[in-house]
């Protein structure tokens, strides 16, 4: 890996992000409005009878934006260079794939902590709730589980877009979508009705939004909430290295039949 | 010395159809090499392959004497790509796209570099201008700025010129052979354009159903196409000129009453006019259409569609 090449994807995406409205206002505005907006509703749902799921509903939107953020960088940036024609001139210079997805990788992360950040600060003003309230490791485990999560799935992703053409890509937001209602991000598990807990199960988001429920409601991490934690950072853990696996298949497969090159002409 | 280039062999199947098929062949150092064929004759498709991004199904790829695969990175480093079918960023402006490929390719003094290319393709004043805004013209000579910001030794040229006004294709190839005579660069160019690739390649490969069916100087390969075209024309109606043709059985077709355009061997040509001439008959306009590399093209497309 040479960092004078992802320094330069890096730089690319700066000038991505503050040259294109749509970047901004998908990775900054959309995220900070969504936070205001359902902590307005669940404000005017529950008023003060229940403070407790009321902190969940947007404690749980701020996490959410995590995973989201992370994803939505690693797949839009990938897009933009296919809309715009020129993955195949990154590709025809030394630039690896590692390369090009750990400077998108990085970009995830910067973005996705200032969504946090932005996020955490209107939790704060607006609705009195600090997110470091939270014990911090607690906040580190959270904050990484959900970033592996959103790379892991942003990999698989645009491995498809790769190997099935740009037609496809529509997947990196309707996915998201399917997702959120299936790992009981807003509720626990047990709402969900029997066969989609089974499926919920599965997804490692699940755990950790079900220990950071546990955690708000009880004000420390507890045992049950540790186990929670663990489960789901294993399962994260397996499913970003079953995730790189999918990837290179993906991407092998779409430098066989051509459309690599194709999904840029 | 080794060759800058060197194919052996190379296939590539896109499922049950074979693009390219067995194709040998390599690039001297300074020399520019066309790849020519019809559309679907495997021409994008083999330099896809050559720059890594499509899997080839057979063979191998060597540039400088190392084995492409192996060495993926060093020969990037050492080679560039440009195409009218990829361009650059299109929000970014002419130096920030710029800027990213410097910094890819690692380039040296990059900032002075960029402005010494930018002015020599004479885009200087186009750096701050939003890549998207530039004409086609602007932004293949932008993107031939791109191709030269790691002082490549090879350019993989896939028809750079494809969408550009002829007077603006005229002027990037003038700059094209110009930065290769004062760099004694190496240029492997696609183009469907016949006239260009007779005007700045050394060598062509003719490349028909992922196989190439021919390879030698562009002379020559015209040269392949051994009939030729006559047109006389004269002050009145040519009689006894008809006579001799006649006589002789040669081709001929009469458009105007006053013009003849024989079609004919291109070596019998000075014999016919030299024959007709001592009829006494006065000739107004003598003109020969030799064949061209474009007449080679369309014989070796009839030939390989089956059509007469």
């Amino acid at each position: 890996m040479a960092l004078h090449r992802i320094k330069a994807i890096l730089l690319q995406e700066y000038f991505m992000t503050y040259r294109s409205l749509e970047t901004i206002v998908d990775v900054f505005v959309y995220p900070s409005m969504n936070i205001a907006v359902f902590g307005f509703i669940s404000k005017y749902l529950l008023g003060s009878t229940n403070q407790g799921i009321f902190l969940s509903l947007i404690v749980a939107m701020l996490f959410w934006q995590v995973f989201s953020t992370t994803q939505y960088t690693v797949n839009v940036a990938t897009l933009w260079n296919m809309w715009a024609h020129n993955l195949t001139n990154l590709f025809a210079s030394p630039l690896t794939l590692l390369e090009y997805f750990t400077a998108h990788a990085i970009s995830a992360l910067i973005k996705a902590l200032l969504v946090f950040g932005i996020g955490s600060l209107i939790a704060y003003f607006q609705f009195g709730y600090s997110v470091i309230q939270l014990p911090f490791s607690f906040l580190l485990i959270m904050i990484l589980n959900l970033y592996v999560a959103g790379i892991a799935i942003g990999l698989v992703l645009i491995g498809f877009i790769f190997a099935y053409g740009i037609r496809i890509q529509a997947i990196t937001w309707a996915f998201i979508s399917i997702i959120q209602p299936l790992a009981s991000v807003f509720y626990p598990l047990s709402i969900l009705p029997e066969p989609f807990q089974s499926i919920a199960r599965a997804i490692p988001l699940t755990y950790m939004f079900e220990a950071l429920r546990q955690t708000i409601q009880d004000g420390f991490v507890s045992p049950s909430t540790l186990q929670l934690l663990v489960t789901g950072s294993m399962s994260t853990s397996f499913y970003f290295f079953l995730s790189l696996l999918i990837f290179k298949h993906l991407i092998d497969s779409s430098r066989q039949t051509g459309q690599f090159a194709k999904n840029d002409l | 010395m080794n060759p800058l280039l060197k194919v052996d062999q190379l296939a590539k199947d896109l499922g049950s159809f074979r693009a390219v098929d067995g194709i040998s062949f390599e690039i001297p150092k300074g020399k520019i090499v066309g790849l020519l064929g019809k559309n679907g004759a495997g021409k994008t498709t083999t330099i896809h392959m050559l720059l890594g991004i499509t899997t080839p199904t057979s063979g191998s790829i060597s540039y400088f004497g190392k084995d492409f695969n192996s060495h993926r990175q060093t020969s990037l480093q050492r080679i560039n790509y440009i195409s009218s079918y990829n361009t650059l960023l299109g929000r970014t402006t002419v130096l920030e796209n710029l800027q990213i490929y410097a910094r890819l390719y690692n380039t040296q003094g990059h900032k002075e570099k960029i402005r010494e290319l930018l002015t020599y393709f004479e885009v200087g004043d186009m750096k701050n201008k939003i890549y998207e805004d530039l004409s086609s013209g602007q932004k293949t000579r932008v993107n031939l700025v791109k191709s030269l910001l790691n002082e490549p030794e090879l350019i993989l040229m896939d028809e750079p010129t494809a969408s550009l006004d002829p007077d603006i294709a005229d002027k990037t190839l003038s700059l094209i052979e110009n930065w290769r005579k004062e760099k004694n660069i190496s240029i492997l160019y696609t183009s469907h354009n016949m006239q260009e690739v007779s005007r700045i390649c050394d060598d062509v490969l003719f490349l028909s159903n992922g196989t190439i069916i021919e390879h030698d100087t562009p002379q020559n390969l015209a040269k392949k196409v051994t009939k030729a075209e006559l047109i006389l024309t004269y002050e009145k109606d040519p009689k006894q000129a008809l006579e001799y043709l006649q006589g002789r059985s040669i081709l001929y077709e009469q458009r105007h009453p006053s013009q003849l355009i024989i079609q004919t061997q291109e070596q019998d040509i000075p014999r016919i006019i030299f024959d007709i001439s001592k009829t006494g008959l006065w000739m107004n306009d003598i003109t020969i259409n030799k064949p061209t590399l474009e007449d080679f093209f369309l014989q070796i497309s009839r030939d390989t569609n089956g059509t007469p």
